[in-house]
């Protein structure tokens, strides 16, 4: 007997179950995509917050390492006037007691301690020593341009009279002609004390060179040895800072030992201009 | 009223094996016109085979009909299992001999050889659902076909009889052998409408779509009597929808759903 009521039940619970592997399969391919999506998006979210929080993080520590710096400096000022003199009387210690070529650690009055965190290339002293006239130029240009103050420091023969000439020549370039760079030289002082890096310690001694401060460019350039004696500009800074003081044998004695050591061509130029009376 | 062509359609698929209910199919009625030829040759048997359903026993039904008027043919759709009644219905239907007591293979034989027919009017017996006679009866006719006084065309399942008849010494005796299968989706087609029109139920046959069919085929594959049971029990359906509940059912086209659950009450589908 034809039930219908019966068969269209029947019929239902077919098609159910036949739509249901159609089902199962379409819903979790869905559930797939869903899931990888959702994964993706929130990976992909996490990742662009990470990187805000990166960003912020660095802008907050650069406004931070500006604000240490911007303080850092006030103290430096405050600090580098009671530190030099205590560096040109070592200084004048280490220029007494050392006829050796290479500077011994002991000489050197490091309020730091000597470890070397960075070292970065010194590419840069190239560029300065570009900028920078050659020995030739540079020794008519001292003629030229340099104060006579200078000239007048190299031939003082009393040591208190060299020291009050260099506290002259050191302060009075800094002061009143290249004021505006003082506060790089102590930017960079404050750096080389926290990390003794030699090539700081150079591009101080560059820096002083230039500015005819030849007792700190002679400190800063015999430090610079101590970290690292094989810099060769450290070794010229060195003598030239020797010649510009009036030690011209000791600066030729110093280059010697140094050309024979390095076989430089810079050093052996420098010596030849020296020993020509090209540079003064 | 409509209702009354819903069970019109549905009448004209009660499986019954009727040469009236025969529809011609061009694949089918090129079988058939093979058959009726072979028939005519003097051959010893015909071999008619396939699957339940295929049309084996209207084919048989249909070559009685068309044959008995013009040739001497006798058609046996129900198998005589009993040997003896086997050999005393053929001598009382065939040779008029109506023996009593009982009538061995033997005896058969001397009246099966003292019949004058001439080679080209030698009588045909049809033998539906030869499957069902045991081998020892299968031998029997054997000879008698070797007798040549009786053609026989025995129509069998594709079962194991099928192995009986292809040994070697049948094989030698078969002039021919015919396998009906089924029908293909477009030949479904034409069956289902050729049976609609011809019952004179347009509305209903205008009703089936080629998705219908495909489905039909699908369920039944193309087998006739499937296909039967499955029709009728459809417009049993459609006679209920109507009656009960019309509003559910579109007259103007045939429901797949409605299939669907026609083929779960005929048990195409185990739901």
């Amino acid at each position: 007997m034809l039930d219908v009521p019966v068969l269209e039940k029947r019929w239902l619970s077919y098609k159910i179950k036949s739509y249901l592997p159609h089902i199962v399969i379409f819903m979790s391919i869905s559930i797939i995509i869903f899931v990888v999506s959702f994964v993706m998006f929130f990976r992909s979210q996490s990742e662009n917050s990470k990187n805000t929080e990166r960003i912020s993080q660095i802008q907050a520590q650069q406004t931070s390492s500006i604000e240490k710096r911007s303080n850092a400096e006030k103290e430096n000022i405050l600090s580098t006037k009671q530190e030099f003199p205590l560096v040109n009387s070592s200084e004048t210690k280490v220029v007494n007691s050392n006829n050796t070529v290479y500077p011994t650690p002991e000489s050197i009055d490091t309020p730091q301690n000597h470890s070397v965190i960075l070292k970065p290339s010194f590419d840069f002293i190239k560029n300065i020593n570009r900028n920078a006239l050659p020995y030739n130029s540079n020794s008519e240009k001292q003629k030229n341009d340099t104060t006579e103050k200078s000239l007048q420091n190299v031939h003082l023969k009393d040591q208190e009279e060299i020291n009050k000439k260099v506290e002259i020549v050191a302060t009075e370039p800094i002061a009143i002609e290249k004021g505006v760079t003082q506060g790089d030289i102590e930017h960079v002082l404050k750096r080389f004390k926290q990390n003794n890096n030699p090539a700081l310690s150079l591009f101080i001694a560059q820096k002083y060179y230039d500015r005819g401060d030849y007792n700190n460019a002679y400190n800063y350039a015999l430090m610079t040895n101590e970290l690292n004696n094989n810099i060769e500009d450290s070794w010229l800074i060195f003598t030239k800072s020797l010649i510009k003081m009036g030690k011209k044998d000791k600066a030729i004695k110093t280059l010697r030992h140094y050309i024979e050591y390095s076989n430089s061509q810079k050093a052996s130029l420098l010596l030849e201009n020296i020993l020509s009376g090209k540079f003064q | 009223m409509r209702s009354n062509i819903f069970l019109n359609s549905k009448n004209t698929f009660i499986d019954t094996v009727s040469a009236e209910n025969y529809v011609h199919l061009d694949e089918v009625s090129i079988i058939y016109q093979s058959l009726k030829e072979s028939v005519k040759k003097p051959l010893k048997l015909i071999l008619l085979y396939g699957k339940p359903g295929t049309g084996k026993s209207m084919f048989l039904t249909k070559l009685y009909q068309d044959l008995s008027s013009i040739h001497k043919i006798f058609f046996y759709s129900t198998p005589i299992v009993d040997e003896t009644e086997f050999y005393k219905i053929l001598a009382c239907d065939i040779f008029d001999v109506n023996y009593k007591g009982e009538l061995n293979f033997t005896q058969f034989v001397s009246i099966v050889n003292q019949s004058s027919h001439e080679e080209m009017n030698v009588p045909v017996v049809l033998l539906d659902e030869a499957q069902l006679y045991s081998d020892t009866l299968m031998e029997k006719i054997r000879l008698l076909s070797d007798t040549r006084k009786i053609k026989f065309v025995i129509s069998l399942h594709k079962t194991e009889k099928e192995d009986l008849i292809a040994k070697e010494h049948f094989q030698t005796r078969i002039w021919e052998t015919i396998e009906l299968k089924n029908s293909s989706s477009a030949e479904l087609k034409i069956y289902i409408q050729k049976k609609l029109l011809k019952a004179n139920c347009f509305d209903s046959a205008n009703m089936f779509q080629d998705k219908n069919i495909d489905l039909i085929y699908k369920l039944t594959k193309g087998n006739y009597r499937n296909t039967n049971k499955l029709i009728y029990t459809l417009f049993d359906i459609y006679s209920w929808y109507y009656t009960n509940n019309p509003n559910k059912i579109n007259t103007n086209q045939i429901s797949n759903k409605l299939i669907e659950m026609s083929a779960i009450q005929t048990g195409l589908i185990h739901a």
